[in-house]
């Protein structure tokens, strides 16, 4: 017995979710979102684990007995009974669409095929054979046909079974061609009827004059009501010589002589004899039964059974599998409506869609699934011109309407996701069969892929998980069959080990994968909303447009809301905090936290920093190359990185445009001013929904690099006070009203390295600071510095950060102050930093020789560029289900205790209903029939079902093999007496006592 | 409850209460309790052990078949003991015992008895001499020797207990049964038993070879056919009568009879099996099961009863008129196999 399993394909439009697939990496490649790349590990391996699943419940799932009649006609009807063994692990399988199809084994011809049915397990399936040519078949090819619990990959498991030769009779009355026989014997003698010497027996053949009455199979011929004699192997040498061009020329339907030819040459063939065929004049010697088939082919004319064979290399590639049926369950077409209808929503709420575009496409989905289960597979030709002449309409508005798209945001925002949009909704009035309910859900999964890649918003995680169950739940029930029996407990087990498996399977091959770096460069988003330009090109502005007020009142906490945080004004008092409220300014989708830059300040007067009154140049828009400003080169060989950030803009924001350092190129609708001090500025002010993204040449910086460049005092001394060294001087100045303590206090810390005198500064504000939202205003007069070092100690960021640029400058280090926003708290599904208005800030830069403008910071935790630690999505998946499980502990608590509860309630439910409905007598029966018997030595555990080939017991039978058997067969005795004696009486007494030794029978077996 | 009939009118007292003979009070037990029966059963199986040798399966269901009223076939190989069980079987039982062999030339006068001239015949006329049918047991060898019209008239008669000669009708004796033997393998010159003709007998055993230690006994005469003068009747007819009665009252359940309807419908889906076995047997398979339960004193049949008989009642009978009965038996077996056993 040969067993064979392989893939026998995928199942019709399963191949859409590989086009799925790569559309949705050309997402992740636009649009540099994480969750996408974690849909992409999901569906692979969800069709990883459809093929592997399937291909485990293949191998315990195995024909157990085919029972086969003795004998059958050619061409005729027959029956045969085949029993699955399917263990009891593989119960469950099925449940699921499958076939069984059986093949003459040598010959290869199929007999018969059957859809499984779920209950073969029980009585065995009874199929319908067809043998279409006589002969003895003595080993039959089983092939079970069964996809995997998705329906989307399909296995074949082909196994040989010899059978008790089945006599296959030609069908009555079946005619030959004419052959010329010439018979020698193997000395070569003339040719005797009689006194040859009889051949082992060779199937079946009708009578023909001459045959010897002890030839005749009586059984046969009973069935076929002519005589049939047993074949027998030829020992002499005979030749058969048929005239094709003869049978052509003679025969009126050549497709009858073509089906006579063949059983002729079958027949001789079968024999062993020497068949010659002449054509054209040409004799050919026959020997194989596709040569047969050949001739057969010529004289029916047919050219394709003519042709020869074509061997396996040369066949077109076919991939897709048949199902058994094409029909669509309205369970998992209604399913696919719900998964069709999430990622839809998903995708309108990333457009901003109206509450009315949501309700349309819901009806919408609702209909067309309806009208396409009521239609089933009579599609309308009216119904399909309506939905073309529908979408031919559609695409000549979007296409009018996008006359000018100019960025792919445009694009991808705009006129596409309504078309796709459309396309579902429409394509859900077309899904009829398998094949297109599967085009379908994988139009969801492109859908869904879209949204998570423009959705940046914290619901994402929710939607997917909703749409991905919807299309799981649709995709099993598309090849469940749900009438049949609930699975079983065990079942249900498996199928939580599998999915536990590929949820670990899908962290685990996200765990390798980076977080993407960013959308890819041929489109780079930018989108804005606001046309009016500001007042006074080049300035700052709130975002009303109107100028930001100069001046403040001089109180703390009184900037106003129009700009927020005076770091985004031209002056930066140290005495004034901004009115920072906890509402969502922006969201970045980035790879890496940075500090997120508005302005930089050198001007400083020991109060108060001023903005450089120089506002650069404008430069057009949308595509703006920056030129790096003073400082923010790199020496050549300091490695960088290309760092990509999309801002979204959420609420109103002055005409600032953030930047991680040190920006290349931006990418925003209108211009920008491109200024000396590497701040940039647009031309009109932000307003939620606006969209810009920065590409920014990161130096990879760490503090190795740092440390190695020494003293920068003693590096910059030099160029001091030499002609055009004025902008240095600029970020040396020292306030007039530092104090020498402050001086003195620097030149104390000092250390051999400029970055470690950094980390000595910070370290020391670390330890005689404190830092204090709340800290009071320095007198007037006062040096903000000193009064921040040496009276109050309290402050914040501006305090600090102007205390470390007053101690660098004084001991000779070029040092400047910027504002901007902390890179805040990242969504680890959607790859977004959320920042909110209190992530306002400012901090010192450095301007280091070799690397450029280095920002410290000693209360952000922002690492250096080049000692990030490398993200990956799965890490990112892990450490948000980790952190949302660490921070409801409590909760996940209760919910653990309420499943076990009712799964403790279900189970003191099930075993009353048990006792309810099997009574206690049936409980000691199942209690019976659950002790191991061990007959024939095969069998241990309870008796399994009769197509098991393991005889179902009686009582008796099983109290035969128990121990001690006198007890057993008291209780079988009695088990017997309580089923089937009407006068029983139910005593407890009785009761108690077979209770007690059927206890004791438990006790004997352990 | 009775879903089923009795296995023959004759044992029923509700439609011919006359040949019953009336029930004395020691015979009262057995239509109250199965003790009787089961101890009668104990009796006849003892005593036919003690004869023939390593036969117990056999006689359990011969003495089965006795008690349900049915009729026996045993087919083998010559020399396992067919007659003798037969025999004994009669002996036992205490009734009378003829022998029939079956040839080509018997005729059905002879087997059911005949008219013939009575005296002078144009005074006393003519009268019926009965034929050796005409006893409780009768032993009919070679069955399949006799020709079809033998065959069929002795069939005939065995199922309607009845002999009509010139249109008078003769009962038989009470309790009757008929025990036929043929041998499977020498075929030439016999008339195999068509289809409808196996199906009128309750069950078929098939002996089979004695083992090692049961032939050394024959051998010695320890047991076997010198020992049969030996028997002496160890039950009277009417205790038989009684049993029969008994056993006909033994309650089959809907449960039970659904299952034997399961087993009747598992030979009929079975490709190897040309036609399934009838209601018929389904009927001798619930007779003979009745009968178990009695033996084993109880007074309803459980799964196991019905296991026991299923293979003897149907072997012939999905076996067919081809083929011997060891492959009906081996078929049969596997029809049995493929259906759950109901339990509580």
């Amino acid at each position: 017995m040969s067993v064979r399993l392989r893939p026998l394909g995928v199942a019709p439009g399963a191949l859409a979710f590989v086009a799925a697939w790569i559309v949705a990496g050309l997402i992740a490649r636009l649009t540099g979102t994480p969750v996408v790349l974690a849909l992409m590990a999901a569906l692979t391996v969800a069709v990883a684990t459809d093929a592997f699943a399937g291909a485990s419940t293949l191998r315990r799932f195995r024909v157990a007995t085919i029972t086969s009649p003795p004998t059958a006609t050619a061409g005729a009807d027959a029956s045969m009974r085949v029993d699955l063994h399917t263990g009891t692990r593989a119960a469950g399988a099925c449940r699921r669409d499958g076939r069984l199809r059986l093949t003459d084994a040598a010959t290869g011809t199929p007999i018969g095929s059957e859809i499984l049915a779920a209950d073969a397990r029980h009585t065995g399936t009874v199929i319908t054979v067809r043998f279409e040519r006589p002969g003895v078949v003595r080993a039959l090819a089983a092939r079970i046909d069964l996809p995997g619990p998705f329906g989307l990959v399909w296995w074949a498991r082909t196994e040989v079974l010899e059978i008790p030769p089945i006599h296959v009779a030609p069908p009555p009355g079946e005619s030959t061609v004419d052959q010329n026989r010439m018979t020698t014997s193997l000395d070569g003698a003339a040719p005797s009827r009689h006194g040859t010497h009889l051949g082992d027996v060779d199937g079946v053949r009708p009578w023909r004059d001459g045959d010897p009455v002890g030839a005749i199979h009586w059984t046969s011929s009973l069935r076929a009501g002519d005589l049939i004699v047993h074949d027998r192997e030829a020992t002499t040498d005979e030749r058969w010589d048929v005239d094709l061009d003869a049978l052509i020329a003679q025969a009126d339907d050549r497709a009858q002589a073509a089906a006579r030819l063949r059983r002729s040459l079958d027949d001789g063939l079968r024999r062993g004899h020497d068949i010659r065929v002449t054509h054209r004049g040409a004799s050919h010697r026959v020997q194989s039964d596709e040569e047969a088939a050949k001739w057969a082919g010529i004289v029916a004319d047919d050219p394709e059974t003519s042709r020869p064979a074509v061997p396996f290399w040369r066949r077109p590639l076919r991939l897709t599998t048949a199902e058994t049926t094409t029909n669509v369950p309205p369970t998992a077409r209604w399913a696919t409506a719900l998964a069709a209808w999430f990622s839809l929503t998903m995708l309108i709420g990333a457009l901003a869609g109206s509450t009315l575009f949501i309700a349309a496409v819901t009806v919408g989905l609702a209909v067309g699934a309806a009208v396409s289960l009521r239609l089933g597979d009579h599609r309308p030709r009216a119904l399909q011109i309506a939905i073309a002449g529908v979408i031919v309409v559609a695409l000549g508005f979007i296409t009018a309407d996008a006359r000018d798209v100019t960025g792919l945001l445009d694009a991808l925002r705009g006129p596409m996701p309504n078309l796709l949009v459309l396309l579902v909704v429409l394509h859900g009035f077309e899904v009829v069969d398998r094949r297109t309910l599967r085009v379908h859900q994988a139009i969801t999964f492109v859908a869904t892929a879209y949204a998570a890649g423009l959705r940046i918003d914290d619901a994402l995680a929710w939607w997917i998980a909703g749409w991905a169950t919807a299309l799981v739940a649709s995709l099993v029930l598309t090849v469940q069959r749900p009438r049949l029996a609930p699975p079983t407990t065990g079942a249900v087990g498996r199928a939580g080990l599998w999915t536990a498996g590929a949820v670990t399977a899908t962290l685990a091959l996200l765990s390798i994968v980076p977080i993407p770096d960013g959308p890819a460069r041929l489109g780079l988003p930018s989108l804005s909303t606001n046309d009016t330009p500001i007042d006074t090109p080049g300035a700052l502005a709130a975002p009303g447009g109107t100028a930001v007020p100069a001046e403040s009142s001089g109180d703390r906490g009184r900037i106003g809301p129009t700009v927020g945080y005076p770091g985004f004004t031209d002056t930066l008092d140290t005495t004034i905090r901004g009115d920072l409220g906890d509402e969502v300014v922006m969201r970045v989708r980035a790879p890496a936290p940075a500090f997120w830059r508005g302005q930089t300040f050198s001007d400083f007067d020991g109060r108060r920093w001023t903005v450089s009154p120089d506002p650069g140049r404008r430069v057009d828009g949308p595509v703006i190359d920056v030129d790096p400003a003073l400082g923010d080169l790199s020496a050549e060989d300091v490695p960088t990185e290309e760092f990509i950030q999309t801002y979204f803009v959420e609420t109103d924001l002055p005409n600032v445009v953030f930047a991680a350092a040190r920006p290349s190129r931006v990418v925003i609708d209108g211009d920008l001013w491109t200024r000396p001090d590497g701040a940039l500025r647009s031309d009109r002010t932000l307003t939620p929904g606006s969209v810009y993204t920065v590409v920014s040449e990161r130096p990879l910086v760490t503090a190795a690099a740092l440390r190695e460049q020494g003293d920068l005092a003693e590096f910059f001394a030099p160029f001091r006070g030499t002609v055009g060294a004025e902008p240095l001087e600029d970020f040396l100045a020292v306030p007039a009203s530092t104090t020498p303590r402050t001086i003195e206090l620097a030149r104390q810390l000092r250390q051999a390295t400029t970055y470690d005198t950094i980390l000595a500064y910070e370290r020391w504000l670390g330890e005689n600071t404190q830092y204090e939202l709340d800290a009071p205003i320095p007198p007037d007069g006062a040096d903000a510095v000193d009064d921040f070092l040496f009276e109050s100690q309290l402050g914040y960021c501006e305090q600090i950060a102007s205390t470390l640029a007053v101690m660098l400058r004084t001991q000779g280090v070029p040092a400047r102050l910027a504002t901007g926003y902390i890179p805040g708290e990242r969504d680890r599904v959607s790859g977004v930093w959320k920042v909110r208005a209190s992530d306002a800030h400012s901090w010192v830069e450095v301007w280091f020789p070799r690397t450029g403008w280095q920002a410290f910071d000693p209360t952000a935790a922002v690492p250096l560029a080049g000692e990030t630690p490398t993200a990956t999505v799965g890490g990112d998946l892990i450490g948000a289900a980790t952190s949302s499980l660490s921070s409801h502990v409590r909760e996940l608590t209760a919910l653990a205790a309420g499943a076990v509860a009712v799964w403790a309630l279900g189970a003191v439910l099930v075993r009353r209903r048990t006792r309810r409905r099997r009574g206690r007598w049936g409980i000691l029966q199942d209690r019976f029939a659950m002790l191991p018997v061990r007959a024939d030595g095969s069998l241990d555990g309870p008796a399994p079902g009769p197509s098991d080939g393991v005889p179902v017991l009686t009582n008796p039978q099983r109290a035969a093999h128990l121990d001690p058997p006198e007890v057993a067969m008291a209780v079988a005795a009695t088990l017997d007496r309580a089923a089937f004696d009407p006068g029983f009486v139910d005593d407890d007494e009785t009761y108690r006592a077979t209770h007690a030794a059927v206890a004791t029978l438990e006790r004997g077996r352990r | 409850m009775d879903t089923l009939p009795p296995p023959s009118p004759t044992f029923d007292p509700t439609i011919d209460p006359a040949p019953t003979p009336p029930i004395d009070r020691e015979l009262d037990a057995f239509a109250t309790a199965p003790g009787p029966v089961a101890a009668l059963g104990a009796r006849l199986i003892g005593t036919m052990n003690a004869v023939v040798a390593g036969k117990a399966e056999v006689i359990d269901v011969s003495v089965a078949t006795l008690l349900a009223g049915g009729h026996l076939l045993i087919e083998d190989i010559p020399g396992v003991g067919k007659t003798l069980l037969a025999q004994v079987m009669a002996r036992a039982a205490g009734g009378s015992f003829h022998r029939i062999q079956g040839t080509s030339d018997l005729l059905p006068g002879d087997i059911t008895g005949s008219m013939v001239p009575s005296g002078r015949l144009d005074v006393d006329g003519m009268r019926f001499r009965p034929g050796p049918v005409f006893a409780n047991v009768v032993v009919f060898d070679e069955l399949n020797r006799a020709t079809p019209r033998t065959q069929s008239a002795l069939l005939e008669l065995a199922e309607e207990a009845t002999v009509t000669v010139d249109g008078v009708s003769h009962r038989l004796p009470e309790p009757f049964m008929l025990v036929a033997t043929q041998n499977p393998i020498d075929m030439a010159g016999t008339y195999g038993l068509g289809e409808g003709a196996l199906d009128r007998f309750h069950a078929v055993v098939t002996p089979g070879r004695a083992s090692a230690d049961a032939e050394l006994e024959v051998l010695t005469g320890r047991r076997g056919r010198s020992m049969l003068d030996a028997v002496e009747p160890v039950v009277t007819l009417d205790e038989l009568v009684a049993a029969r009665a008994a056993v006909a009252r033994v309650q089959v359940s809907d449960v039970i009879a659904a299952y034997v309807v399961e087993l009747l419908d598992a030979t009929r889906r079975d490709p190897r099996i040309r036609v399934g076995a009838s209601t018929r047997g389904g009927v001798a398979i619930v007779a003979l099961a009745r009968a178990f339960a009695a033996l084993g004193g109880r007074t309803y049949v459980t799964p196991h009863d019905v296991v026991r008989a299923s293979v003897p009642a149907l072997a012939h009978r999905v076996a067919g008129a081809t083929a011997p009965v060891a492959v009906g038996r081996d078929l049969a077996a596997d029809c049995v196999a493929k259906v759950p056993v109901p339990s509580l």
